[in-house]
């Protein structure tokens, strides 16, 4: 009864508690190989994996994951992160450690997300200047 | 007698302020998921590419829009998904695998261009609905408030319970609507805090027991239970034997005639164009939805070749936790349900919070009148902002959804931070102004201002203003417009008339 009563409980856990896991192993051939599943062992296969770079936030590669559940493909010459993409919530970016043999080339940092930090320094903003007012009316009382 | 007063107080003290935790962050849950009820209609809203009108289903023409978007996703014979159109999803959407979702007109047979639509209102709404947009943290955060409102249920019926059992006459004018409004509501309490707790906090928590009932071979509770539930119905192997399949529409009658009960949502292939093709129908009973929603759902299995029926899921052959399982789900995420169940969630969320609030100022009062100081203030201002100020920040975040172009380079930051500065903005707003009423009386000015000039600038971005949605009988879309019209001229009458309003002179002087 007790089993029953638990295993009632826990069944809700099933639609989200699996997780994406992918690692990126180095050939030493200037090339890596990519291995996608979800942490319950099932395939990703269909899943979007890019390779974007970090410097511009270009995609330098693209392909969806196939029925092997992994991809072979050459090491970028720039900074680079991976990410995997199964659909909403199951999304996974990872940095890639990976580099090519003479490390990877400079690439002039265009990548600032401007908006996010105009609108996170406003916010705050707004915030510090609320409680500059109270204070003032504290004080003025 | 004395034990029993101190334990009566003590409870008392821990209603009141485990209340005022649970309040924010419960309050804030309550409006996106009051938001949320709407997704799917929200969701296609702003998918400029999914502005047609819903199809009528004898209409549909299966062979041409699957054999166009298995062209699309490179012509893949396993594992592949089809959602059909429905009313929350006009589209019909296709997956191989993980894959991101193609989308075909149901009118015109052709590919949606969704390049850059990627249903971000309908997502934060969500993502703030569950986990105030903090990942995990959140999940946990809003897990803790739901077990908190367990508490504060049972605690608050105790209380009236004794009130009752005393004769009491509750005078406070807010306690009176807090406890009323809360009784009335306490089926949807009960429901959003059982189900908001063990969403919350048992995802988050669930590798002991997995640990412990596996005797220490796994953490994953999935990994263990998932194989035993969600069973895959085909597991034959490919014959590797080419063989010419059925049409599709073919397949879809003979399902519908051998299971005339089951609303077909999806189509799964597996080993297509193989002898051992197999197409998956699956779907929830027209006549039992509660037990056959997103976690039991229904399916007839044919073989892709001869149309033959191999196998048939029915509510007798699948477990009865599953139909409990089922019946949790739906009255938390009504999938399937139109937009009568849908409004009655609206208003029963409505009502939920302004019971939440008016429990926050029995409290708030209180304190003003026995302490009077700006510490006290302060909370206030802070409760107009949550309260209130959320109203026009959210407003303010659908303008900008339709003002920024698409292809705005970090859009969804502008849109996303545009919604957290103009809440920040509120509360510093409800500080600068000496009383609270006056300040909420200024949002609900702001609100209509951005209510209105949403319905307008989606009109301008889609070319679809309301009167050529009524034209075009494309009535989500109309109902959408025309629901936002009038919120945003009702919130702008509400605000003129907010002095004359004899009930809101009871906020004065906070």
């Amino acid at each position: 009864m007790i089993k029953k009563i638990l295993f009632t409980l826990m069944f809700p856990l099933l639609l989200n508690a699996h997780t994406l896991i992918f690692n990126a192993l180095d050939n030493e051939d200037g090339t890596m190989e990519i291995e996608a599943m979800f942490s319950t062992g099932r395939s990703t296969e269909g899943a979007n994996f890019k390779i974007i770079s970090i410097a511009t936030s270009q995609i330098l590669y693209e392909k969806r994951i196939p029925t092997s559940g992994s991809l072979i493909v050459d090491v970028p010459k720039e900074a680079y992160t991976l990410l995997l993409d199964s659909g909403p919530g199951h999304q996974l970016e990872k940095n890639g450690d990976i580099k090519p043999k003479n490390g990877f080339q400079e690439v002039v940092i265009k990548n600032i997300n401007f908006a996010f930090y105009f609108t996170l320094i406003l916010s705050i903003l707004f915030i510090l200047l609320a409680f500059i007012l109270q204070f003032l009316k504290i004080k003025k009382n | 007698m004395i034990l029993e007063n101190k334990y009566i107080k003590s409870l008392k003290i821990s209603h009141t302020y485990l209340g005022i935790f649970a309040i924010f962050f419960f309050y804030i849950s309550t409006f996106f998921g009051t938001l949320t009820v709407f997704k799917p209609y929200i969701a296609t809203w702003e998918s400029p590419s999914k502005h047609f009108q819903v199809i009528d289903k004898s209409k549909i023409n299966l062979d041409i829009m699957i054999t166009k978007g298995l062209k699309e996703l490179n012509n893949p014979t396993n594992n592949v998904t089809i959602t059909y159109p429905s009313l929350t999803e006009k589209a019909l959407g296709m997956r191989y695998g993980f894959s991101e979702n193609v989308y075909i007109n149901p009118h015109t047979n052709n590919v949606l261009p969704t390049n850059h639509e990627s249903q971000l209102l309908s997502n934060f709404f969500n993502k703030m609905h569950y986990d105030i947009n903090m990942s995990k943290v959140g999940q946990f955060l809003m897990g803790i408030t739901s077990i908190v409102m367990i508490f504060l249920t049972i605690s608050g019926i105790y209380l009236w319970l004794l009130n009752r059992k005393k004769r009491a006459v509750i005078s406070n004018f807010w306690l009176r609507w807090h406890k009323d409004l809360s009784l009335l509501m306490l089926p949807y309490i009960i429901v959003f805090s059982l189900t908001g707790a063990v969403l919350g906090i048992m995802l988050s928590l669930s590798s002991p027991f997995a640990y412990s009932a596996s005797n220490g071979i796994e953490t994953n509770m999935s990994k263990i239970v998932r194989p035993i539930i969600f069973s895959n119905p085909v597991k034959i192997k490919s014959e590797n034997v080419k063989a010419t399949m059925l049409s599709y529409s073919r397949l879809y009658d003979i399902a519908k005639i051998n299971y005339p009960i089951l609303n077909i949502s999806t189509i799964s292939l597996f080993n297509w164009n193989d002898k051992n093709a197999r197409i998956v129908f699956r779907g929830n009973l027209i006549n039992n939805r509660i037990l056959t929603s997103r976690t039991n759902r229904m399916n007839i299995v044919l073989n892709g070749e001869t149309g033959e029926v191999v196998s048939k899921a029915t509510l007798d052959n699948t477990h009865k936790v599953s139909h409990a399982l089922s019946a949790f789900y739906f009255f938390h995420f009504i999938t399937d349900e139109g937009i009568l169940v849908r409004l009655i969630y609206l208003i029963t969320g409505i009502i939920f919070a302004i019971g939440l609030v008016f429990g926050l100022f029995v409290w708030i009062e209180k304190k003003i009148k026995k302490e009077n100081n700006s510490y006290f203030n302060i909370i206030s201002k802070i409760s107009t902002a949550f309260s209130i100020g959320i109203i026009p920040a959210t407003a303010f975040t659908l303008c900008l959804y339709w003002l920024f172009p698409f292809n705005l380079e970090n859009r969804d930051s502008w849109i996303i931070g545009g919604f957290y500065s103009m809440w920040s903005f509120t509360f510093c707003y409800s500080v600068y102004k000496k009383d609270s009423i006056d300040a909420a009386k200024d949002f609900f000015y702001l609100n209509a201002i951005f209510l209105i000039s949403t319905v307008f600038l989606h009109g301008n971005t889609t070319n679809l203003f309301l009167w050529n949605s009524f034209e075009q009988s494309i009535w989500d879309i109309f109902y959408i417009d025309l629901f936002l019209l009038i919120l945003g001229i009702g919130s702008a009458f509400f605000a003129i008339k907010m002095n004359k309003i004899k009930f809101l002179n009871k906020f004065k002087g906070y």
